[in-house]
């Protein structure tokens, strides 16, 4: 088991560097190849993102929280895009704003993200009712002790 | 006559209270007998497999046991409201400030989930994956090495999923308890039709205790 997935490690690294290496001799600008790595990077965030949303619940706070997460990975990678398409394309001008309205939506639906984690960290949250349980125990301790002596 | 039927009648009641204290009685008795299998174990899976009439008394009795101890626990119910179990629960003497509940049965405004003094509303039992997460924090916010997860029940999950993803949803839980390592009690109904599973599901647990 072990060697296998150390060969794969290794396939994994090999596809990784020859796919770096054809962006590289490809784009020949760095900014551009760079762009093209983020995106990679960010489409894999996007399917990992999916298949976590299809396992869990319907109607489940997290399941709301991974949708909103997706959306905030979909705006980033349509600005990586857009902005590794006008380095590539030599845009100018008026052509280049819609890759701030992308960045723009993403940075608002990270905040409603952020939110929801807020909120999910509320409600999940039992720290009060943990120091109370605490706070019982110590007593019933206190009085068992007494009763002894 | 109205002497004699008013006698009879006030017999008859002070019977009944008798028969039930006495059944209550041996029904603990045979409750401590079982527990006595978890004796000395800080960690295990238990599968509680309950007939309909002795539901409650068990869910109650073994409550009580564990409360006993001094042992802090998760209590998550499917079947009856919070507010019903913890009445019934102060009426019986158990000390319900060691216990986070979670209940899955009660259906909150929106569906939302909504928490309230030691007790975390999900919305509806359908929603294992917001079960699983408030069980994960409430068991590893529990201050105790001793701690315990009582799982009320299994056949009510199996009205709203599918036995493939309850025994999936065991399967998870019955893992989860042994990495929390807490004394895990997933109670069942007695039914002919959940044999299959019940027996597929032992595999995981570590002991069967039939009340």
């Amino acid at each position: 088991m072990k060697i296998k997935t150390f060969i794969g490690a290794i396939f994994w690294l090999a596809a990784i560097t020859a796919s770096l290496v054809a962006i590289f001799r490809i784009t020949a600008n760095i900014e551009i190849a760079i762009g093209f790595i983020t995106i990679s990077f960010g489409i894999l965030a996007i399917i990992w993102t999916s298949i976590a949303i299809k396992s869990l619940s319907p109607g489940s706070s997290l399941r709301g929280y991974a949708k909103t997460f997706l959306f905030c990975l979909i705006f980033i990678i349509l600005f990586s895009s857009w902005h590794a398409l006008g380095k590539m394309l030599g845009w100018e001008g008026s052509i280049i704003f819609p890759e701030y309205v992308f960045i723009a939506i993403a940075y608002l639906i990270f905040a409603a993200a952020a939110y929801r984690i807020w909120h999910i960290g509320k409600e999940f949250g039992f720290r009060e009712q943990a120091a109370q349980i605490k706070r019982v125990i110590k007593e019933k301790k206190r009085r068992g002790k007494r009763k002894k002596s | 006559m109205g002497y004699k039927n008013f006698m009879l009648r006030a017999i008859m009641a002070i019977a009944k209270v008798l028969y039930n204290k006495i059944y209550f009685m041996l029904e603990m008795r045979s409750l401590k007998e079982e527990f006595k299998k978890l004796k000395g174990l800080d960690e295990y899976v238990a599968l509680v497999t309950v007939d309909a009439k002795n539901y409650a008394k068990t869910n109650l009795g073994i409550i009580k046991q564990l409360t006993k101890e001094q042992t802090p626990g998760v209590y998550v119910t499917l079947s009856k409201p919070y507010e019903t179990i913890f009445e019934t629960m102060q009426k019986k003497g158990i000390d319900t400030r060691l216990i986070i509940f979670i209940d899955a049965v009660t259906k909150t405004a929106g569906g939302e989930l909504r928490k309230e003094e030691n007790c975390l509303y999900i919305g509806s039992p359908e929603r294992l994956s917001d079960i699983s997460i408030a069980m994960d924090q409430a068991v590893t916010a529990l201050p105790s090495a001793k701690r315990f997860l009582f799982f009320d029940s299994l056949s009510i999950l199996l009205i709203y999923s599918q036995p493939k993803t309850v025994a999936r949803f065991i399967h998870f839980l019955a893992g989860k308890m042994r990495v929390w390592k807490v004394k895990g009690i997933i109670i069942s109904l007695r039914r002919e039709k959940d044999d299959a599973l019940i027996k597929e599901l032992m595999q995981f647990c570590d002991v069967k205790l039939e009340f």
